[in-house]
């Protein structure tokens, strides 16, 4: 089959933005990271990472909370909608690569 | 547009993707994980090698001639050195994350402070009323190992993993059968079969740990190109 014939969500379908999301997913539901620290495991710039959680934070799939008095820190935790989405991408890419699904790949 | 120059300059393969999602998770995990087999090797070498050593130095007739204080010292060196090794394993792992497994963990630590210190205090009031050194020895002995054992029941009740609830009903049974052969010889029973045991424990967890099939090179000859 073609890849093309699945919609992959544009919104994951993006090297960094994968990235990100698999970290997040690798934390237990409702648990939140420091944005330093996913900045650490990731190796991104501030400003690139900032660029790509708001695209993330705007689709409803992480959610950026600054939390502490004055400047505080941002913590990160990907949203129940998110951990759907990215499991469903997974799907959706393992499924693309599977060959088990008949023999049209001619 | 700009984060676009970043995430390479064409959207890859989806089997280039998948490798990298099995490559980033592989390396969150080892960063964010606490690895259960490293604690147990720490804290099994230093019951080995602690309890080994009092073993060795206390008694009517010592193998080896120490003076009291030092063979203390040594014995706490030993756990002072995994107490060491573990918090920093522990905050390492912890650093930047809050939420729920926190707050459980946190909890779970403090049980294990408060317990020793409930049990210092029950010795302390004990031996008010006059013990001899063995009892006072005894006490600490096999009252440790009682909580060691239960605290490692309850974690592995709470987390569902058999290898921690395994380990606490070995060190409560090992702990029961060894009071039985007074001081030094509940020493030795506490560092060849308590030491011994996280040791095992350790070694098992590690080499499964180790089987986890590692990700992402069996997919990538089904590419499309």
């Amino acid at each position: 089959m073609n890849p093309a014939d699945v919609r992959l969500d544009p919104v994951i379908h993006a090297q960094a933005r994968l990235r990100v999301m698999t970290t997040l997913a690798a934390l237990p539901t409702e648990d939140r990271i420091a944005f330093g620290r996913l900045r650490e495991l990731l190796d991104m710039t501030p400003g690139n990472l900032i660029t790509h959680l708001r695209k993330l934070d705007e689709a409803g799939y992480t959610d950026s909370t600054k939390t502490g008095p004055g400047r505080g820190t941002t913590y990160v935790y990907l949203t129940e909608a998110g951990r759907t989405a990215f499991d469903q991408y997974m799907r959706q890419l393992r499924a693309l690569l599977e060959p088990v699904t008949d023999e049209g790949d001619s | 547009m700009s984060e676009e120059h970043t995430s390479g300059t064409s959207t890859p393969s989806p089997a280039e993707m998948l490798a990298i999602t099995e490559r980033q998770q592989q390396r969150a995990e080892r960063a964010l994980d606490i690895n259960p087999g490293l604690l147990f090797g720490v804290w099994g070498a230093a019951w080995v090698l602690g309890f080994g050593e009092l073993y060795l130095t206390i008694g009517d007739d010592p193998v080896l001639l120490v003076p009291l204080w030092q063979a203390l010292g040594i014995f706490f060196g030993c756990l002072g050195v995994a107490g060491f090794i573990t918090v920093w394993h522990l905050a390492s792992s912890l650093r930047g994350l809050r939420g729920p497994t926190q707050k459980s963990g946190a909890m779970h630590g403090w049980s294990w402070t408060l317990g020793f210190v409930g049990l210092g205090a029950l010795i302390a009031a004990t031996s008010r009323m006059g013990i001899s050194d063995d009892v006072y020895a005894m006490l600490w002995a096999s009252g440790s190992g009682l909580l060691v054992g239960v605290l490692y029941l309850s974690g592995g009740a709470l987390t569902g993993s058999w290898t921690q609830y395994g380990v606490g009903l070995w060190i409560l049974a090992i702990n029961a059968a060894g009071a039985f052969t007074g001081i030094p010889n509940h020493y030795l029973v506490m560092s060849l079969a308590g030491g011994g045991g996280f040791l095992v424990a350790g070694t098992v967890l590690t080499l499964r740990a180790r089987a986890k099939p590692s990700p992402s090179h069996e997919r990538l000859p089904g590419e499309p190109e």
